[in-house]
Order: structure tokens, then sequence, then C-alpha cells
């Protein structure tokens, strides 16, 4: 409670921040004619690592969506420098924790009866946060059961929120209002399907069905007649969240056994199901010391379109970074090269993304891949320091690459981020035409 | 014994009579846009003599107060069978009046928007004399502050603090008029965005008259000063 009191929760506090925000940057450019004015070797790099600080300076005192946006665009952008980028990096939305008599009020619009009259025993206080709500722990028949409620009006705060956003990721990005809806338009309508919990309810037991072959996977019960369009109510799972889970020192048998688990879950939903549990968040992960991985909230879910998949993982082959017709149509296509760009341009940009490819692809080039590896991480980072620096890339007007390859890089990146704090060694498996000649051959 | 009966049997008939002097108020307000030109007249239309209506009200200002003392009793009496009510701290007291209390107004809706028009700056516009039937439930509400202040208080959730406590009450009065004004003005659906300004609203409230870093900072400089 006490610490929830310092964010910053009306719209007209967080527009307060952004107001000075937007003074600071201000303040740079004044700045920055000064400098130029005393010295003409003052480059617009510096401003833009004045601006890029006080920014995250603002964004630092929110949280809830407007973060969630930025922090997303800034991962596909790679605009903000890294040690930026990595702080924003899954952040949840966050609100203080719903009353009781609010959670009562809730039940009673839903169900006409309060929790205590629908529940053997119910928790007063909130056990967990969860995506745009909070778990209660109820019981029923004997049986432990968590309860999900959605905070009030949190899908007109989401609107709201992004309305806030539009100004300062124009500034920040130094893109169009036309190219920033670009981006806006996926983030804001995945946002708002998370505050779908009849969705949300029946995509969990949908996608929990379908991946129930997948070894040392479980999903939790859930009850469609418990839930609402604010209410959902599934089993109770034990087990450790990683964090807790990692403090325990399991074995590297164990380790290998979850990240494996969830690599095949991941392979299954991209290349089989074609939709996706898009939050690889810590929190929706929930592991046991035997090695089973149970999969909670289906809050995000990405649906793949088959013309983008079929282009965008066609990148990942490696025999395809050396055909160069293939692979000029594919970045065409994509979006990620433009009619307008100069044979300057041209050449920067499918070096920047060639590399890129390369090395976020480089699990799938394997039979094998170690997560625990951190210098494969280093070198990501690396890169994405490298690109954020160069001025071509933060000079560039357009909004590049499919807006569908937001949710998917997120997904990816949360993945890999996951193994490796799992320090997982896994088994990279992968769709038969996605593999690269030669494992073909072993195989 | 048959005495008490038949007693008893009398107020119930008239309660039924006042209650449905009461709706044939709102209906009449609400078909017409205005209050009956005079108690001759609504009277007649209930096919009853002007006297009869004034065994039960002296006026359509009492009517309306009735109304508002209703929502409050009804809000109160249902709150407080809730067999949680009791583990409730203060807070969640408070949280759950307004909660409950917005649910009654909710089927009351059109009434309480013709009635409570609130001018620009809503709150002084309760001291205008067209509110005066307002006065009883400010009294009520009051009563029901200070009750929820001293538990506060007892139970360490809210500060006692030299001056500024014996406003505690007022501040809360301006709180309720500011949920009734944002209700009023809601467009959200099923009256969401309402439920989270209340949860807010009370949250700062409570924020602010519990214990916080001025308090200490406070003692601090009190402690520093009896030092000199």
């Amino acid at each position: 409670m006490k610490e929830q009191s310092k964010i910053p929760t009306s719209k007209v506090q967080r527009a307060a921040h952004f107001v000075s925000t937007g003074a600071k940057i201000g303040g740079n450019y004044v700045k920055y004619y000064t400098r130029k004015a005393l010295n003409n070797q003052v480059s617009r790099d510096t401003l833009h690592q004045d601006n890029a600080t006080d920014i995250y300076d603002g964004l630092s005192k929110l949280k809830g969506s407007a973060l969630k946006v930025l922090q997303m665009m800034s991962m596909d952008k790679n605009i903000l420098p890294t040690a930026y980028s990595d702080r924003f990096q899954m952040a949840q939305y966050s609100a203080p924790p719903l009353s009781y008599p609010l959670v009562v009020k809730t039940f009673q619009k839903s169900f006409g009866e309060s929790p205590s009259e629908i529940f053997d025993t119910f928790s007063k206080n909130a056990k967990n946060a969860a995506s745009m709500g909070q778990v209660h722990e109820a019981t029923l028949n004997g049986k432990r059961l968590a309860v999900k409620v959605q905070y009030p009006g949190v899908a007109n705060s989401i609107i709201s929120d992004l309305k806030i956003v539009r100004p300062i990721a124009m500034r920040l990005f130094n893109i169009s209002d036309k190219e920033l809806d670009h981006y806006l338009e996926e983030v804001e309508s995945k946002l708002i399907e998370e505050t779908d919990y009849a969705l949300e309810l029946e995509r969990s037991i949908d996608i929990s069905k379908q991946c129930d072959h997948v070894e040392n996977l479980f999903f939790p019960v859930y009850y469609p007649e418990l839930s609402s369009d604010k209410i959902i109510t599934m089993d109770w799972i034990e087990g450790e969240h990683l964090k807790e889970f990692m403090a325990k020192n399991p074995s590297q048998e164990v380790k290998n056994k979850l990240g494996q688990a969830l690599w095949d879950f991941y392979d299954y939903q991209v290349h089989d199901l074609k939709q996706v549990h898009a939050d690889p968040h810590p929190g929706n992960f929930i592991m046991q010391e035997n090695g089973q991985l149970g999969i909670i909230d289906f809050g995000c879910v990405k649906i793949i379109p088959e013309h983008f998949y079929q282009q965008y993982f066609r990148l990942i082959r490696k025999d395809l970074l050396l055909n160069e017709d293939e692979l000029d149509q594919i970045f065409y296509e994509l979006g990620f090269l433009i009619q307008e760009d100069t044979d300057y341009e041209r050449k920067v940009f499918k070096a920047i993304f060639i590399e890129m490819i390369d090395l976020l692809g480089k699990p799938f080039h394997f039979d094998e891949f170690d997560f625990a590896d951190d210098t494969y991480f280093q070198s990501i980072f690396n890169l994405s320091e490298k690109i954020s620096n160069m001025k071509e890339v933060r000079e560039s007007k357009a909004a590049r690459g499919p807006k569908d390859a937001l949710y998917i890089n997120r997904t990816y990146f949360g993945l890999y981020n996951l193994l490796n704090a799992l320090g997982a060694n896994i088994e990279t498996k992968k769709p038969l035409w996605l593999q690269s000649p030669k494992a073909q051959i072993q195989s | 014994m048959e005495n008490t009966a038949t007693k008893k049997k009398n107020t119930k008939a008239a309660e039924n009579k006042a209650e449905s002097i009461k709706e044939a108020y709102i209906d009449c307000l609400l078909m017409s846009g205005h209050v009956p030109s005079s108690v001759y007249q609504f009277a007649k239309s209930l096919s009853m003599k002007e006297g009869e209506f004034y065994t039960y009200y002296n006026s359509f200002e009492a009517v309306d107060k009735e109304i508002w003392r209703g929502f409050f009793t009804d809000t109160l009496s249902s709150i407080q069978a809730e067999s949680v009510y009791n583990e409730y701290s203060v807070r969640e007291k408070l949280l759950a009046f307004y909660y409950t209390w917005i649910e009654m107004l909710k089927n009351n809706r059109s009434y309480v928007i013709a009635r409570y028009k609130p001018a620009d700056s809503y709150m002084t516009a309760i001291k205008a004399p067209q509110y005066k039937f307002l006065h009883a439930f400010k009294q009520n509400f009051l009563d029901f502050a200070n009750e929820l202040i001293n538990e506060g208080k007892e139970t360490g959730e809210i500060v006692d603090r030299l001056l500024i406590s014996s406003r505690y009450d007022d501040g809360l009065w301006q709180q309720l008029q500011f949920v009734l004004k944002f209700w009023i003005e809601d467009d959200s659906k099923n009256f969401e965005q309402t439920d989270a300004a209340i949860e807010k609203a009370v949250n700062l409230s409570f924020d602010l008259m519990g214990r916080s870093a001025v308090d200490t900072a406070v003692d601090f400089a009190k402690f520093l000063f009896q030092r000199k």
C-alpha cells in the first residue's frame, strides 16, 4: 500500500509527468543551441543522449500501459540505450490493489452474490498481482482455487494512457504521426483484448487443451461457471516463480527439463497453432522441483497471420542470408526496407537487419543451445547498443518492420531471457522446413 | 395484545402510504420535469385530500428529505448486514458504504440527477437554499463519518492531529460530494469509472489521515526545537 501511493495514478498526475519531461526536452534543445552557438563541434548525438536520459527519468515514474507501450517500441526500434530498455523490459501493468469491498461489488455485479456466499473460503487480501487485476485464493469443496479479479475501468485508463503516450513517443522515436499509428494500433488492440476476461478464459481453455501433449507442461483447470467478464476462476497451482525457484539451487537436469518444456511449448504454439502466449513474463510460469512447468495467464495471445509467418520465419533459415535476391524481396515485403530508401540507406539497413537476424536466429541454427551462455546475450546487447547509437537509425523517420513482429519479437526476447535466467541447455526443436540442410541430412 | 397488533398494522399501513406518496412524487417530478405546482394538485392526482398529505409530509421538501435519508439508512443497514463488515478496517467500511450507496442511487439515477444539479462549484452548491432537503442526509453522513473517524483513531488508522483532525468529517463530506458529482457525470459502462474514482479517493483520504512522513518530520522538528 505504502509503495503504491507513490505511483502516479490519475491522468492529471501522469500528464504532469509528461509535461515536465517535455519541458526538460525543450530545455535540452535550448542547451543544444547555446552549446552550438559557443562551439559548433557539439553534435546532435549529445542532444539525443540528454533527451533519452530525461525521457527515461520521466518514464520511470510511470507504470501501467504507457510504460508498456514505450518499452515495447523501444525494443523494436532499438532506440533507447540498452541500459534503459533493459529496465523497461517486462514492466508489468501495475496499480494499487483493489480493496475488498470493491472485490465484493465486482462479484455482486457478476453473480449477484458475494465471494463468501460462492466459495467456502476466500482470502480478503490479494495473493498476487495479475495482468490488469489481482489474484485471490479461495477454496470450494476442498479444492484450492485462484480467483483473478480485474481492476475497474482498466480499459479506459489504457485508452487515456495511449493518448498521453503519443506525443512523447513521436519525440522519442522521431517518427511521424502516421508511422506511430502503425505500432499503436497493434499495441492498443492487444491491450484492450487483455481486458476481456471472457476471451481470455476461452483462449486459456483452448490453448491449454491443445498444448496438453507437450512433455512436462501442465495447466490449471478453468471454471467457466465461476468466471465472468471481470473474474476468472482456475485451480491454484503449487510451485514457485523463477526467482524463488532459482534461489533453491535446482539441479542442472531439472533446469534443462524446465527449459525444454518452455521451448517446446513456444515451438508448438508458434509453428503449429500459429497463436502464441505473447507475455513470457516470469510471473506467468510456475516451476516445480520435479521439473514440471505450470503455465498461467493467457491474457496476451498473439494470433500469427499465415502470410507474416511464412515471410518472417524464412528469415531464420541460415542459407537464406546467402541468397541476396530472395532476401531483398522479403525485406521489402516485410517493410524492413522501403522504396524511398536511398542506396546508402538500403545498404546500412540491410547490414543491420542481417546482423540482427543472424544473431537472434542463432539458437535455431544449432541442434542444441546453451542459454546459460552469457556471451551470447552480451553480443545481443552490444548489437542493440551499437544500433541505437547509429545516426542513420535514429534519424530514419520510417517505422520499419511489420507490426505483427512487435509481439513476436517480444515473445522471443522474453523466452530467451527466461531460458538465460534459468540457465538451461536445451534441444532447439523446430519445424522440419526450418532446419538447416546439414541438420536435415543428419536426421 | 390485540391492540398492539392493530397498532403495528396501522404503522405498517402508514409506512406503505408514505412510501407510495414518495413514489408518486418521484414519478410526477420525473414525468413533468419539475416539482408539482401545489400540494393540492399533487394530492388530487393521487385521489387524496390535501389534509391527508400533511399527515405524512408537511411539504415537498420534506419528501425529498425523506428520500435522501432513505438512501442513507438503506445503505447502512445493507452493509451492516454483510457478515464481513465487522472485520473491515475503517477504510474498507467507508469504501463499502460508497459502493453500496452508489448502487442504491443507480436505481434512482434520474431522480438524483433531476434533484441534485450541482453548480460549477459543487463544494458550495449544497449551501444554497434549494438544497436544504440535503441537510438531514448530511447530518446522518457526518454522524457515520465521525463514528468511523473515532474508530480509526482507536485502531491507529487515523492520526489525531491538532486543529486538523476536527475537520476530517468535513473532508469526508466533500469527498462524498465529489463521488456523487463524478457518478452523475460518469459515462462509462456500468459506471466502472466511478468505482475506480471511489477507490482512489478513499485511498488518498486515508493516506492523508494516516501516519505519514509529515508527522514524523513534525515530531522530529519538535524534538530539535525543545532541545534548544
